[in-house]
């Protein structure tokens, strides 16, 4: 008995001393559990598994905005239509896993500035990334972006979104819109250039399709 | 003969037990089971497979490494204790410490061993997906290492002060949890003061060992400083590992 | 080491066992006022029935057990001396080993905890192997030898390190006819070496062919202790002074 109370001791000591001496670097902020996912957060959580968590919430994020909603068109569903109210609610709580998985939030944001025509949650989404983040330029960037969006201003649009692509947190949902836009601008090579890049990087088979297709009706190969 | 020596013979054998033990055999079948799973699950990730494949990886090895170590120390002892095999080493001029830290590091050794095998694998996956390298990577399960460490260390001793295999995992895997619950015990306690109930929960928060400070898996993207945790888990595992020297040598038999 | 006069001294030891359980102790006599000495050379057996105290005082011999009264001394040392564990062999009853490991690498660990190493341990193998007769089954799997043959390998790793003092404990248990002849003409030919032997034994004929003096236990006490010469003009010989010590009728001194 008396070395366990040594080594309670001893530990109360150890983490007293060593938190008095040394600032670790700052922790994510306690999540606030949610009732649909409280028992599987509280899991991977306990696990020291937040990047996981995140993770999970991504893929069931990209599942929801997949998956036609009940009573929706279908068509309108297969060209980004579709209300999917949760979209917001669900890149926050990645974002409070993770604060640093910026490619959620951007492709969130994306979502819903340009293919759903929410601007304004677009907008609070960025607003909150920031708050998390706030050194990420490229949510600086999308915020701008939007900003033109508005006010249909697609050349300041590219112009902003142009150097995000290159990064490799940048949704291929962006590209294939910044293609479309270079390509509704006039801006033929452009396209063709990104519509490559998707072919090169993208692991998404549909826009890979897309941009196999836009490539041939462009007239050009694949690379 | 010296007390280095014989912790270093005894080390080596328990290494070539734990090769030989099919229960780390079955760790590293299913680890190879698992992660071809987590192919499967990235590819519902779409432009971010790279990221899951990494963090399912590295959690998984994480896990396995967690399950050889704290198996084996809650057993390899009291194992030896149960068919006797300890008595012709403990009649030997071997120092009871030197035994145990032998035991311990040979465990150790082994696992680390493991973990190397299965981060080869998983790299490989992860390579052949077109992941770029980052040596965010080895801190990350050097990271997982010492998390496993500080935690058999103590599994140890409550497989030494309990005498059962089972009290021990249990207790260890309560604490490992709580180790990676502690920010949220402390708002809890912040959010309860007051509250006498929150009393015990506090006295706990002070022992329970801060496993995310080692937790650099989680933040990859984020700073990771490693010098400071690794002088905290090997405070903290000395601390157990001394005690349970202690708590041997008065053992009989 | 210098040799003393006296391998084993046992002065009014006594071990009692104390179990706690919810609260409650429970005591139970080990050994009770034991008081016995073994000669260096010669060969000292104990008898007794099962539960009479002999594992107790073999344990008490080798340190694995600390006495709850008196003294135990080994070759003049306390039994958790490094100096008297290597010059001490012990052989338990129903010896365990590592399944996985053969006679040959079984015996390189034993050696090397034993102080032993290089060349000079490589010699003490197999000269200990050609000894017990399993020089052919050195590299075969322990887990494959049959009964008899590993408690060849536990007599080996026993004299391994050429000590002066052996202490065996049931050392011809669960044999056949065959194998008990052997191992006793083994022990024979130790002890005309010079080697000290503490045997224990429920054979009383192999003790009677092997030993010098016995001491016979009941309950945890020294109920008798005697010579050949006692038991060789005895009728019913030592088999009847057994009897008669075990069963309270009055035994010759």
């Amino acid at each position: 008995m008396r070395e366990l109370a040594a080594g309670l001791a001893l530990c109360a000591a150890l983490n007293a001393g060593f938190f008095a001496a040394w600032t670790p670097p700052p922790r994510p902020i306690p999540l606030k559990l949610d009732p649909e996912t409280a028992i599987e957060s509280a899991g991977l959580l306990s696990l020291g598994m937040r990047r996981v968590a995140a993770d999970a919430g991504m893929i069931r994020l990209l599942i929801y905005y997949g998956t036609v909603e009940t009573g929706s068109d279908e068509e309108a569903a297969v060209q980004g239509g579709g209300s999917y109210p949760e979209i917001g609610a669900r890149a926050r709580r990645i974002l409070a896993l993770d604060p640093t998985f910026s490619y959620a939030s951007l492709w969130a944001a994306g979502a819903l500035a340009f293919n759903l025509k929410r601007p304004d949650e677009a907008l609070a989404l960025l607003d909150d990334a920031l708050k998390a983040d706030p050194g990420n330029w490229k949510y600086r960037a999308y915020v701008a972006a939007i900003g033109f969006k508005k006010k249909g201003d697609s050349g300041r649009v590219l112009a902003l979104l142009e150097p995000t692509l290159s990064q490799p947190d940048c949704p291929t949902m962006i590209k294939s819109m910044v293609a479309f836009l270079y390509e509704r601008a006039g801006r033929r090579d452009d396209a063709i250039r990104v519509y490559r890049e998707i072919l090169a990087t993208s692991r998404d088979e549909g826009y890979r399709h897309n941009a196999r297709r836009k490539l041939e009706e462009l007239g050009v190969s694949p690379h | 003969m010296t007390g280095l020596r014989a912790a270093a013979t005894v080390a080596v054998n328990t290494v070539q037990e734990s090769a030989r033990s099919r229960f780390f055999a079955l760790c590293l079948v299913f680890g190879g089971v698992v992660l071809y799973a987590s192919l499967v699950l990235g590819l519902l990730a779409a432009d971010q497979e790279p990221r899951v494949l990494l963090d399912f990886g590295l959690s998984l090895i994480e896990l396995l490494g967690l399950a050889a170590a704290v198996y084996g120390s809650a057993t390899i002892v009291l194992r030896e204790m149960e068919t006797k095999t300890i008595y012709l080493i403990l009649t030997r001029p071997v120092s009871r410490p030197a035994y145990l830290l032998g035991r311990f590091l040979g465990l150790m050794a082994a696992t680390a061993a493991a973990m190397i095998v299965m981060s080869c694998l998983h790299l490989a996956i992860l390579f052949a997906k077109g992941w770029a390298w980052t040596p965010a990577y080895v801190a990350a399960v050097f990271g997982s290492f010492l998390k496993v460490f500080v935690v058999a260390a103590l599994t140890l001793f409550l497989a030494l002060f309990s005498s059962s295999i089972l009290t021990a995992l249990v207790i260890a895997l309560i604490l490992w949890t709580l180790g990676h619950f502690l920010a949220e015990i402390r708002y809890m306690i912040r959010w309860g003061s007051g509250l006498g109930v929150m009393a015990p929960l506090h006295a706990l928060s002070y022992v329970i060992p801060d496993l995310q400070l080692l937790n650099v898996r989680d933040r990859l993207a984020g700073p990771r400083p490693l010098l400071a945790p690794l002088g905290y888990a090997a405070a903290y595992a000395a601390v157990w590992l001394a005690l349970a020297a202690a708590k041997f040598s008065r053992k009989e038999f | 080491m210098g040799e003393a006069v006296e391998a084993l001294v046992l002065s009014g030891v006594g071990k009692t066992y104390a179990y706690s359980h919810l609260g409650r102790t429970t005591y139970t006599r080990g050994v009770e006022n034991l008081s016995l000495a073994v000669r260096a050379g010669e060969a000292f057996g104990l008898l007794g029935l099962n539960g009479s105290g002999k594992t107790t005082t073999f344990k008490l011999a080798l340190g694995l057990l600390r006495p709850t009264a008196g003294t135990v001394r080994v070759l003049g040392r306390s039994p958790r001396d490094p100096q008297a564990q290597a010059a001490t062999g012990y052989l338990p009853e129903l010896p365990y080993f590592y399944p996985f490991l053969t006679p040959r690498e079984a015996l390189r660990f034993y050696g090397r905890l034993s102080g032993l190493g290089g060349a000079a341990l490589e010699r003490r193998i197999d000269e200990s192997l050609a000894v017990v007769k399993l020089s052919d089954k050195a590299d075969r799997k322990i887990g494959q030898l049959s009964k008899g043959l590993v408690q060849r390998v536990g007599l080996a790793q026993a004299i391994l390190h050429d000590p002066q003092l052996l202490i065996l404990d049931e050392p011809v248990s669960g044999l056949d006819p065959l194998a008990i002849k052997e191992i006793r003409d083994t022990l024979a030919a130790l002890n005309a070496r010079g080697k000290t032997i503490v045997v224990s034994s429920h054979s009383i004929f192999d003790i009677e062919k092997l030993c010098h003096r016995v001491a016979i236990l009941r309950d945890g006490r020294l109920v008798a202790q005697l010579a050949r010469a006692d038991w060789a003009n005895a009728e019913g010989g030592l088999e009847q002074l057994f009897v008669d010590a075990v069963t309270g009728a009055e035994a010759r001194p």
